[in-house]
């Protein structure tokens, strides 16, 4: 009886102890196949590279190009989700435990400070000279030069531009503005004219997410200020930003050209309501003038730069995704390899052609056929040459979470813009440098 | 006297009309939604019903996810975990009920400990601790973790519920010659099927629902599990409604079936295993 | 053969020595393996963590190493004041959803424990909004949220019960309402599993033989079914606190904790800290008072309401 029992709690600690995984354990502790003496290697090196999943099928279809024509390396792609916070928990959790895997990755283009700065990504000037990285535009390369070193190159773009329904704008004879002023004035006049409880004027981003931010930034831009004072420091509170806000601030409580919605609003909820035929101007990334061609407002829409304030300057902001290496990992070369694959003129050339995405790669967006198959990527070229860059921090998701916050609650009303700016500066001066 | 009772019923009926309607509007919302043209999707006022119904966004969800590949991961993990959690569960809760030994509330501490702990700090623990024994992106890796989160709760339950059961028939039972075990199988297992029921759905629908933990541990995409599997339909700037309603009906269609299958076991289990005095 | 009263005898002598012995000895073995199990998975990661809590750790900033520096987190924890008002917020919202849970948990039970015609269905039906995972939850109650496409406002103003949209995620009071709203719909019914699981323990005769005395339906609910379901009662609302203390996704997929930081759960602002910030050091210690919390409620819970046998 005993013995039962005792075969009992035997049972109970074999399912407890590994007999076997599930089906191989993820290449993380050593790589499966390459070794250190690449003279001897038959077998091809497995690069994982990691990145957000490709709805388009485009990166798939890359990756199969590269492997059919490499018999030396071979790329496994490992999908993440889209959204960036999620990725940036799973690299945290990966690189905090040092593993060797992914090779290669896409990182958000506000974290190569922070990524480089905490030793998760190696530097790659050994791989890539000065002559091969004028290939691309100076923002791509710049976003991950770190400390004079070169920690990786942006991939594609994006570019923050203003849509408006050029139906609305021709029917009542309306110029397209130029400045923040002569928006809520068209604005005003159109939905006076138009009389459509449903319409709104301006749709943008307030709700408690990057987006918040980079709304701001370039409220801030375009009236000639910058974060960043004479000795480098973040400064949030100066008057040409508390302006930018109280522009904001304005849109949405004073001039009501702008639904209190906006400050829960991210990028999709605006394209649903411009979509739905309910907004005047909304601010978007290039991505959208794809997709409103399946909605109510397909033809009678169009871009335009983001406005600037009078004596300012129209200044979009960037995003888009950076190629970097792992430092941990045992493939740097070939990591390296990978991304010139990717960054390489055909394939840049095939990734606007078929999605639409912006290339950093000079040659790529001039091409003739890729103007003419994709219209947009002209319009955002132009605005690329006034495109700024977030700024690049250590710590740019803390600085972009108390921003997030501030913005948020001033758009609701439930803050004074100044006092919002003054506060988020608070909690900036608490980031130790 | 007909007159109350009828309106009792009436007035039963229709809370429990309200009830099942509170209860799956929202499923009912993704499901109208998911056969809704692209256009119609976000139309005001909302139209709770569609006359020109698609079948589009269901072939893009499919065509998007390997969903039934999602399905059959979570279901796999959460049958490991319930396996693990339930004898385990029972090793402790057995003891804790019945039998006196030293050292009762050190262990019921440890228990509770893990229900207390926020798991998100464990997180990187455990997944240094998995990739050195290299259960990373393994089913049993997995099922052991949840089965570590749903222990608290079912040794709590059970154990509160074997001390339901009168000592008196398993005392009877040990007189007539039965040793534990046998006691345990006997007795109290039939008499406590309905509480061993709830814990098993409870530790199944856990593990099912589980993000952080199968996210971190799974990043094999033909290991994922339905959850983080939904979660890679979000895009960096839009999100498809329509193509997510469609995959959440299909993850959870299926679930409702299960339950309403399950149900029938409890009940069942209810009538044989009633006490008879 | 011997006789069988001695057969009897001897075995009555031998089974209570045998069970005496072997209590301890059953105990023992029952109860190694999951300890060891637990000891592992459990204890392991808890002590690295309040290991952790006692260093500064910033992740981005390795140039600074990993100094030991005392309870310096937990004093910095003191003065913060997004601390003290996600703590704030935590406590408000298990105390609203737990209150209310309990009560729609204990009617949904009652009701499932009746007969009718497709009770099963009825079930499925209760049991169904917990089955959702609360990450795709989250994002289907904030579709409906929506204050421009949302099918709430989109309704209430069709019925014309409204004339403007509610801003239902954008003004502080009424988040907060919204998210405990989704809360309370989705685990009332893991509080009508349990409570069923125990009134389904009740059997009929002690009903039968209280009616048979003479007692009314409600006599004998607060005479018979609320005490002995005091135990299921206890282990249900000690877990639903503690879940509840340790919320995070619901608010994550909701609100990310806006407006403002105005819902932003204790579990989100230890997310942030770690995961995004970087700050393992004093998110740690931001999961440690968690954690002391939710262990003082706990015993708060057991001191007032547990009665050992």
């Amino acid at each position: 009886m005993s013995r039962k029992r005792f075969l009992a709690a035997l049972l109970g600690t074999a399912m407890i102890l590994p007999a076997c995984s599930g089906g191989g354990a993820d290449g993380s502790s050593t790589a499966a196949s390459g070794s250190d003496n690449p003279a001897k290697t038959k077998a091809p090196v497995t690069i994982e590279f990691a990145a957000g999943l490709d709805s388009s099928g485009e990166m798939a279809k890359s990756i199969d190009r590269f492997n059919k024509a490499h018999s030396d390396i071979q790329i496994k792609y490992v999908e993440l989700p889209q959204v960036p916070n999620e990725q940036l928990t799973r690299y945290t959790t990966w690189f905090n435990s040092k593993s060797k895997t992914p090779d290669l990755l896409l990182t958000d283009v506000t974290w190569p400070k922070m990524f480089a700065s905490a030793g998760w990504i190696a530097p790659i000037d050994e791989y890539v000279d000065a002559e091969y990285l004028k290939q691309f535009y100076p923002a791509a390369v710049d976003v991950a030069k770190i400390d004079g070193k070169q920690y990786g190159i942006q991939g594609w773009v994006d570019v923050g531009m203003i849509y408006y329904r050029k139906d609305l704008l021709e029917k009542y004879n309306q110029q397209v503005p130029k400045t923040w002023d002569e928006l809520e004035k068209v604005s005003q006049e159109i939905l006076k004219k138009e009389n459509d409880p449903n319409l709104v004027g301006y749709v943008f981003q307030g709700a408690k997410i990057e987006g918040a931010t980079i709304n701001w930034l370039e409220f801030l831009w375009s009236n000639g200020g910058d974060v960043f004072d004479a000795n480098g420091k973040i400064k949030v509170d100066t008057p040409k930003a508390i302006q930018a806000m109280k522009k904001m601030y304005d849109l949405v409580q004073t001039s009501k050209v702008s639904p209190v919605s906006v400050a829960t609003s991210s990028p999709n909820d605006n394209q649903i309501v411009f979509g739905n035929g309910n907004a005047i101007f909304m601010r978007n990334w290039p991505n959208s003038f794809a997709s409103l061609k399946e909605t109510k407002v397909n033809g009678k829409y169009d871009v335009m730069p983001i406005p600037q304030f009078e004596g300012g300057k129209s200044q979009p902001s960037t995003g888009g995704w950076v190629y970097a290496i792992n430092s941990s990992s045992e493939h740097k070369k070939e990591a390296a390899e990978v991304m010139k694959f990717f960054l390489s003129d055909a394939e840049q050339k095939s990734l606007v052609i078929q999605t639409s995405k912006i290339a950093t790669n000079r040659k790529a967006l001039a091409d003739p056929e890729v103007a003419s198959k994709q219209p947009i990527s002209i319009k955002a070229q132009s605005l690329l040459e006034t495109a700024k860059s977030r700024p690049a921090l250590r710590a740019y998701e803390q600085f972009s979470r108390a921003m997030q916050t501030q913005i948020n609650l001033a758009l609701n009303g439930q803050k004074d813009p100044e006092q919002a700016m003054k506060d988020a500066q608070k909690e900036i001066d608490k980031i130790k440098e | 006297m007909t007159r109350y009772s009828n309106i009792n019923k009436i007035i039963f009926f229709m809370t429990i009309t309200a009830l099942i309607i509170l209860s799956f509007f929202p499923l009912y919302w993704l499901f109208i939604s998911s056969l809704k043209p692209s256009d119609q999707l976000f139309s005001m006022p909302p139209k709770l019903f569609t006359l020109t119904p698609t079948l589009k966004h269901y072939a893009a969800a499919f065509h998007t996810q390997p969903l039934a590949l999602y399905y059959w991961n979570s279901t796999v993990v959460a049958c490991i975990t319930l396996v693990i959690t339930l004898i385990l569960g029972c090793m402790i809760a057995y003891p804790v009920a019945r039998l006196t030994f030293r050292g009762k509330s050190a262990v019921l501490m440890l228990v509770v400990a893990t229900s207390m702990f926020p798991a998100m700090t464990m997180v990187l623990p455990i997944f240094s601790a998995l990739r050195d024994i290299g259960l990373l992106n393994s089913f049993i890796g997995l099922g052991v973790t949840h089965a570590a989160f749903s222990l608290p709760m079912v040794v709590w339950l059970l154990s509160a519920l074997f001390k339901e059961v009168p000592m008196e028939l398993e005392d009877a039972a040990l007189i007539d010659g039965y040793n534990r075990l046998q006691a345990f199988l006997k007795i109290m297992l039939p008499l406590a099927a309905p509480a061993m029921a709830t814990a098993s759905i409870l530790v199944f629908v856990n593990s099912w629902n589980e993000f952080l933990f199968s996210f971190t541990l799974m990043s094999e995409a033909g290991k994922r599990t339905l959850p983080v599997g939904i979660m890679m339909f979000p895009g960096e700037f839009e999100f498809p409604w329509a193509t997510i309603s469609a995959a959440i009906v299909v993850s959870v269609v299926p679930l409702v079936l299960v339950i309403l299958l399950f149900q029938k076991q409890v009940v069942q289990g209810l009538t044989n295993g009633a006490v008879k005095g | 053969m011997p006789s069988p009263s001695i057969t009897i005898q001897q075995r009555k002598t031998v089974s209570r020595r045998h069970r005496r012995l072997n209590d301890k000895t059953l105990a023992f073995l029952l109860i190694t393996p999951p300890v060891l199990f637990l000891l592992l998975f459990t204890l392991y990661p808890i002590l690295r963590v309040f290991w952790m809590s006692l260093h500064q750790i910033s992740v981005s900033q390795p140039w600074l190493g990993t100094p030991f520096v005392g309870l310096d987190n937990y004093a910095e924890a003191m003065k913060d004041t997004r601390f003290w008002h996600s703590t704030g917020f935590t406590l408000a919202f298990s105390l609203v959803t737990v209150v209310f849970e309990i009560g729609f948990g204990l009617f949904l039970a009652i009701i499932a424990n009746k007969t009718f015609p497709f009770r099963s269905f009825v079930r499925a039906a209760i049991l169904f909004p917990w089955a959702l995972p609360t990450v795709t939850n989250a994002l289907t109650w904030r579709w409906m949220y929506n204050s421009d496409y949302g099918l709430f406002n989109g309704l209430l103003m069709q019925w014309g019960w409204i004339a403007k949209p509610i801003n239902w995620l954008g003004s502080t009071d009424l988040a907060f309402i919204a998210v405990c709203i989704v809360a309370i719909w989705k685990t009332s019914s893991f509080m009508a599993i349990i409570l069923l699981g125990g009134l389904q323990s009740i059997g009929h005769d002690i009903y039968e033989a209280a009616h048979i005395d003479g007692a009314s339906r409600t006599q004998a609910f607060f005479l018979i079914t609320l005490p002995l379901l005091k135990n299921v009662f206890l282990v249900a609302l000690v877990l639903r606190t503690m879940h509840s203390l340790q919320a995070f996704d619901l608010m994550f997929g909701l609100t990310q904790g806006g407006p403002g930081n105005s819902t932003e759960s204790l579990p989100m602002y230890i997310h942030t800290k770690a995961f995004i910030d970087l700050e393992w050091g004093y998110g740690s210690a931001l999961g440690v008072l968690l954690f002391v919390i939710i262990f003082a409620i706990s015993m708060l819970y057991l001191k007032f309401l547990y009665e050992p046998e």
